[in-house]
Formats: C-alpha cells, sequence, structure tokens
C-alpha cells in the first residue's frame, strides 16, 4: 500500500508559479519496499555454497575444520505503520538434510544505513531446520557493492565420530522477509 | 550449447527455454513494492500484491499460500506470474466474499529458482540458497477487547475477542507515550503476547494502527 503524505502547507514555496489559487496541494507517493538478494563478498548474486568436509592425510588424525564461508544479504526496507514497521529475515530449510554429525551455524551482523535491526546467530542441524537471524529492520538499505549487506558467517561444525560421508549432499536454504 | 546432444522435442523445448529466458530465472531478483501486511475490512473481497521484476530479464515468480496462522479459508490467487524486465505487477487476490469471521492467511511469493543448475560432487555439503516474501493477508475488523495482566516480568496482552488488534506496544512515561517502542504486531482473535517492560516504565500505551490507544499503568 502506498503511502500518502498530504502537504497543503506548501503555498509559499509555490506562490511566485500559482498566482491564481490560494492553495496548493502536493501529494508525495512513496513506495514501501521489501527487497533482499543473496550475494557472494564480491557483490555476484550468489545460488550455492559449498563445503568439503575433507580426510586427513595422517592416519589417526581427525577430519580437519572447513574454512567458514560469508554471504551477503543486500537489502532495502522502507517500512509503514505497524504492523509493517519492523522487518524479519528468517531461514528455513526446505529441501534436502544436513548430514548427520554436522550443523551448520549461521552468525548475522546486521549492517546498511538506517534501521538496521538486531542480528542473531543460529545453528541448523538435521532436527533445527528454522531461525530467525535478523529482527526489527525498519527503514533501512544495505547498499549494493563488494562487501555490502548483512554478512551470514556460515560455519560447519562436527566431530569425525559422527561423520556419515553417505549422507552427505545439498540443502536447501531459504531466507524469508516477513514482519514476524 | 549442445545442439548435437538435443533432437525433436527436445530441440524445441531448449528453444522456448531460452526464448522464455528460463536461463536467467536463477539469478531472477524482485521486490514486494505495497507492504507486507494488508488489512481489509469485511466488506472488502479484493486486495492486490505489487511485485516487481528487478532484473533485465523475464522472470517467473512463485506464489503460495501456507496455513501459520492455522486453518482458515484460503484466499484465490495466481500460482505463478510471469514479469517482464523491471515490469511491476499487481497481482490480485479475492476474499470468499460471503466470510464474516476474521480471516487471516500468510502467502509467500519467491523468484523461481531452477534447480537443475545445482550440481553437487560427492564429499561436498552444497547449501543452495534462495529467497522469498511473506506477505500477511487479514480480512476483518480492527478492535480493542484486550486482557492485560502484569506479571513480573512485564505484561501480558491476550486478544479475547473476535476480531484483530494491530498496533504497537509503548512504555508509559508518567500519563503520556514514552519511548521507545517495545513491541508491534498483529493479534488474531485468541492470540496472546507477553511483552517484557522497562523498570521504569510507568506502564503500557497500546496505540492500534487506526491511532485509538489503550494504557495500562503499572499496578
Amino acid at each position: 500500500m502506498r503511502t500518502l503524505l498530504l502537504a497543503s502547507s506548501v503555498l509559499a514555496a509555490f506562490s511566485a508559479s500559482a498566482q491564481n489559487s490560494d492553495f496548493v496541494d502536493a501529494m508525495f507517493y512513496i513506495d514501501e519496499s521489501a527487497m533482499i538478494r543473496a550475494v557472494d563478498a564480491q557483490g555476484n548474486n550468489l545460488t550455492d555454497l559449498t563445503f568439503h568436509i575433507v580426510s586427513p592425510n595422517i592416519p589417526g588424525q581427525a577430519y580437519l575444520t572447513v574454512p567458514n564461508q560469508t554471504m551477503y544479504l543486500q537489502y532495502t526496507s522502507v517500512k509503514t505503520a505497524a504492523p509493517d514497521d519492523s522487518r524479519t529475515i528468517s531461514v528455513d530449510v526446505i529441501g534436502g538434510n544436513f548430514p548427520q554429525g554436522v550443523t551448520a551455524s549461521l552468525a548475522a551482523n546486521p549492517s546498511g544505513t538506517g534501521a538496521t535491526g538486531d542480528g542473531n546467530e543460529i545453528q541448523l542441524s538435521q532436527y533445527i531446520t528454522s531461525g530467525t537471524l535478523v529482527e526489527g529492520i525498519g527503514s533501512a538499505y544495505s547498499g549494493t557493492g563488494a562487501g555490502k549487506g548483512i554478512p551470514v558467517i556460515f560455519s560447519i561444525d562436527f566431530a569425525t565420530e559422527n561423520l556419515d560421508a553417505s549422507t552427505a549432499g545439498m540443502v536447501s536454504l531459504q531466507f524469508t522477509v516477513s514482519n514476524s | 550449447m549442445r545442439f548435437r546432444s538435443v533432437q525433436g522435442n527436445g530441440l524445441i523445448a531448449l528453444f522456448f527455454s531460452q526464448f522464455l529466458g528460463l536461463t536467467y530465472s536463477a539469478q531472477c531478483q524482485i521486490s514486494i513494492t505495497n507492504g507486507l501486511s494488508h488489512f481489509h475490512s469485511t466488506l472488502e473481497t479484493t486486495g492486490v500484491i505489487s511485485i516487481k521484476n528487478l532484473t533485465e530479464h523475464p522472470s517467473k515468480v512463485l506464489i503460495y499460500q501456507d496455513s501459520v496462522f492455522g486453518i482458515q479459508h484460503p484466499v484465490k490467487i495466481a500460482s505463478e506470474v510471469w514479469l517482464e524486465p523491471f515490469e511491476r505487477r499487481s497481482v490480485r487476490y479475492d476474499w470468499l466474499s460471503t466470510d464474516s469471521s476474521s480471516q487471516c492467511r500468510r502467502v509467500y511469493i519467491e523468484p523461481y529458482l531452477d534447480s537443475a543448475t545445482a550440481t553437487n560432487h560427492p564429499g561436498h555439503i552444497t547449501l543452495r540458497i534462495s529467497t522469498r516474501y511473506a506477505v500477511d493477508l487479514y480480512r476483518g475488523r480492527i478492535a480493542d477487547d484486550l486482557e492485560i495482566h502484569w506479571t513480573p516480568d512485564g505484561v501480558r496482552v491476550h486478544n479475547r475477542g473476535g476480531d484483530f488488534w494491530a498496533g504497537a506496544c509503548y512504555p508509559m512515561d508518567g500519563r503520556i507515550r514514552g519511548t521507545p517502542r517495545l513491541a508491534s504486531g498483529v493479534l488474531r482473535p485468541g492470540d496472546v503476547r507477553v511483552w517484557s517492560v522497562p523498570t521504569d516504565a510507568d506502564g503500557i500505551w497500546l496505540e492500534r494502527v487506526d491511532g485509538h490507544v489503550v494504557a495500562s499503568p503499572k499496578p
């Protein structure tokens, strides 16, 4: 819904050119806006993040840790009246399963200009399939270039003794912008 | 493109998929330009969700409903729409006109993501990333039939009526509205929220979207 601002007291500003009328109404239309995209560190669109849990080189050694990866959520948000005055970004596992013994930690740090909200760290696994990453986004924007956006740091946690390689595969994560 | 391996109908399908821009769908981006919460009185039976294609490619957008608000009558809305480059489209939805009780639905809107482009290798975990928007649709009256109960941790607000309550909760500073806002949202019939209240607040100030206020001083 468009926000309508009616300003009827701008006569002074327009009086020089509006000599035949006593009042001038200025109508302002502001689009509400909710837009988001996932990008990599270079600011390119991102659809996949791949982690390789590599076997060790020395017999007896535990599997090595996997390097973290960072995704950026670039967004523009213009709020309106409650309840659409505060946006939330949540994440759901919508396809596939995390491999047995593997947990993904997602840590979001609010970033941008304006009411950027509060970030959370959540964990996803075979048993935990959703969480809220960012809450309280009002009117704000992230910027569009490299390194701009809400950084979401993905870290893969596991214990070697809990791994089962047969369960590796693809997991679909969906980030949802909503009011709650 | 490897045309040699594609023949007959496969070639036609490939041609149309290229022509219609299907190969670009994985990068489709959309936005919602008329808000993520829509309220309608029981006199209104239709509304629109405004969707914009942010890319220079035609894009397919998927629309589906969820029952996160409990069992409700669905609204009638298209399940998918095609958007031309940078096109803004108002997608109409219709409520069941004879419904008189409060209704609410959540509609998810997401750009189509072609799963066929996903690849995975043995021993790898691939996370496929996608985005979507949740648009909450409400139809009914907005009213105050709230039961407010103070607890040691804050305040418990119960919508015990058959209508929605929509607005924001502020602390009271003396007898006026204080800052910052404590919470906002919609209470559906029967909903209960527990909001923490700062110790120095003198009460809570519940302000509806239409400006109507209910205040409750601390006991």
